[in-house]
């Protein structure tokens, strides 16, 4: 295929690579490379949600139930049933896209914002489940979880996660981008700007919602999965309402609709916790208050205002 | 072509389409007339699949179609513009006809998500048929301009584009030439008469008569979903009925444009 280096979606893709190869050579320490991989571990997540939410116009307020069951899966399977932790993961994503579609079929046959009910229903659901299984998850005391390892090749340190989920995050982006420029991609958008006509256009409207749905929730699913074996030790508040609120945040301040936006908007909000403390004790309000800001001031988002103030001063 | 068998579709207590039977012959453009309430854009609703109807059945080619979701009707052959209009205005103007492509276009999801070379070859045909379509109705001025840029007058067209690019057997107009100027009409109606010689069946709702009546070769007066009189545009003008009902003092002006 012929490259055009001035689509933006190749330049972007050259510059999110080049910003994971250059960025550990300038992280201090260990603290800085644990942001970073959080970074990247929610950028996974937030890539997925955009689609959904951004292309599609379809809400989830349940993504970090999907976050915590995947992070869950892999930690009973390898903890309590020993199985290796690339099958865990792919089990989990498995379990995932199966209840994600579950959902998401009868509900995605109607228009309008059901889906934000039932999956925020469904989010608390997962939260209640891991806090009670107490024999399976440990419930709110949480469980450790093993090393990752990829074919026998155990990842462990800082470099090691760094690149594997840098490198994730990056097919990750890539994948999305092609879907997104493909018939599919249209599609969505279509369903986004007029249902009705994009339906009788020809598009299985209700077949597009679920497939972004199940895609976003198996995303999740999978950076969950990582998440459990980078940190090691698991508890049910990775998969809180509060969590999935903070993705969507996420997703809104980069910027609707925009793959890049979601990656700098899960930059943003990961790392700034990290770094103002005044944030560990007001995270729940401040993040309702940058939500509520980027809506009545930047209601395009991060990404796409600078790129539009760019081009048009340029 | 198209057959209706004793349609009925009902809101609440108000009788929208009226056990109403109708055929359509294939390859001609025909009209669907009647004051405000009598049931048009209902019954486009119905045979495009938005709506499901009460009872009775529809035909299209000796298939049954009654009950099918809009994307299977789409996928069949009929295609349909809106009275209010229905624009994907998150997408630029050449998008929106790629939309209509979509039922031709290889897109399947594993291909999609990795672009293979397949995926990209379809895409380049779906462009260079999508800018085909836009200079057919006019508008190959900038494909790439988003489409809220676009004129009342043009989005109508961006519509008609759009329903093209699905390659219909049967396409349904709601109102083309509403809030056009004299000339974009013109223009709509060439666009028009241009399609049906392709061999495309056109039903028209419209409120202006002048189109109606010039380019109609026949017409279907609907007053409360129920069916008033059917005929050419000749035998339409001189019926009482429809005077009373719909065309009043405007049918003398009418007759004297055509």
């Amino acid at each position: 295929m012929r490259a055009n280096w001035r689509r933006p979606r190749t330049g972007g893709l050259l510059t999110l690579a080049l910003a994971i190869a250059l960025l550990p050579w300038f992280l201090p320490n260990a603290f800085f490379f644990d942001v970073a991989i959080n970074v990247g571990l929610a950028a996974i997540v937030c890539v997925g949600l955009n689609l959904l939410i951004g292309y599609a116009g379809q809400i989830s307020l349940g993504h970090a139930g999907f976050f915590g069951l995947g992070a869950y899966c892999s930690a009973i399977l390898t903890q309590r049933y020993g199985w290796p932790p690339t099958l865990a993961l792919l089990s989990g994503m498995l379990l995932v896209g199966v209840l994600a579609f579950a959902v998401a079929r009868p509900i995605l046959r109607l228009r309008g914002h059901y889906l934000a009910m039932a999956t925020l229903g469904l989010g608390i659901i997962i939260a209640i489940v891991l806090n009670q299984e107490t024999a399976l998850t440990g419930g709110p005391d949480g469980m450790p979880v093993g090393r990752f390892a990829v074919f026998g090749l155990a990842i462990d340190g800082d470099w090691m996660w760094y690149w594997l989920v840098g490198g994730a995050l990056l097919v990750t982006v890539w994948l999305a981008l092609n879907l997104i420029e493909s018939p599919i991609g249209r599609a969505l958008r279509a369903v986004h700007g007029a249902e009705i006509a994009a339906a009788t256009a020809g598009v299985d409207t209700t077949r597009y919602k679920v497939l972004v749905f199940v895609l976003s929730a198996v995303l999740a699913s999978f950076a969950g999965s990582l998440f459990a074996h980078y940190t090691g030790f698991l508890t049910p508040d990775e998969a809180t309402f509060f969590r999935s609120i903070e993705f969507v945040t996420m997703v809104v301040l980069g910027g609707m609709a925009s793959v890049f936006g979601s990656v700098v908007g899960a930059a943003i909000l990961t790392a700034l916790p990290q770094f103002l403390t005044v944030f560990q004790d007001y995270e729940q309000v401040v993040f309702g208050l940058v939500l509520m800001l980027v809506m009545i001031f930047l209601p395009r988002g991060l990404v796409p205002s600078l790129l539009g103030y760019a081009a048009r001063s340029g | 072509m198209l057959r209706v068998e004793r349609l009925s579709k009902a809101f609440g207590g108000v009788q929208a389409i009226r056990e109403l039977s109708f055929a359509l012959e294939p390859g001609r453009i025909q009209s669907i007339i009647g004051p405000n309430g009598a049931g048009k854009t209902t019954l486009f609703n119905l045979i495009s699949g938005v709506l499901a109807p009460d009872s009775g059945r529809i035909w299209l080619a000796d298939r049954d179609i009654t009950g099918r979701r809009p994307f299977e009707l789409a996928r069949v052959g009929i295609a349909r513009t809106f009275q209010n209009l229905q624009i994907f205005f998150n997408m630029s103007v050449r998008e929106n006809v790629m939309l209509g492509c979509h039922r031709h276009l290889e897109r399947g999801f594993w291909r999609c998500l990795v672009r293979s070379p397949k995926i990209a070859r379809s895409e380049r045909a779906c462009r260079e048929r999508a800018d085909e379509i836009l200079r057919r109705v006019g508008l190959a001025g900038d494909p790439d301009a988003p489409a809220e840029s676009l004129a009342y007058g043009a989005l109508r067209r961006l519509e008609i584009a759009r329903a093209l690019a699905t390659e219909p057997r049967l396409l349904l107009l709601d109102e083309p030439a509403a809030g056009c100027n004299a000339r974009e009409t013109k223009e709509i109606d060439a666009l028009i008469q241009g399609v049906a010689a392709d061999g495309v069946t056109v039903v028209l709702v419209e409120h202006d008569m002048r189109l109606v009546m010039n380019i109609s070769e026949r017409i279907l007066v609907l007053d409360h979903g129920e069916r008033l009189a059917e005929g050419t545009a000749a035998e339409i003008r001189a019926n009482p009925a429809v005077i009373a009902a719909y065309l009043g003092s405007t049918a003398a002006g009418a007759s004297d444009a055509a």
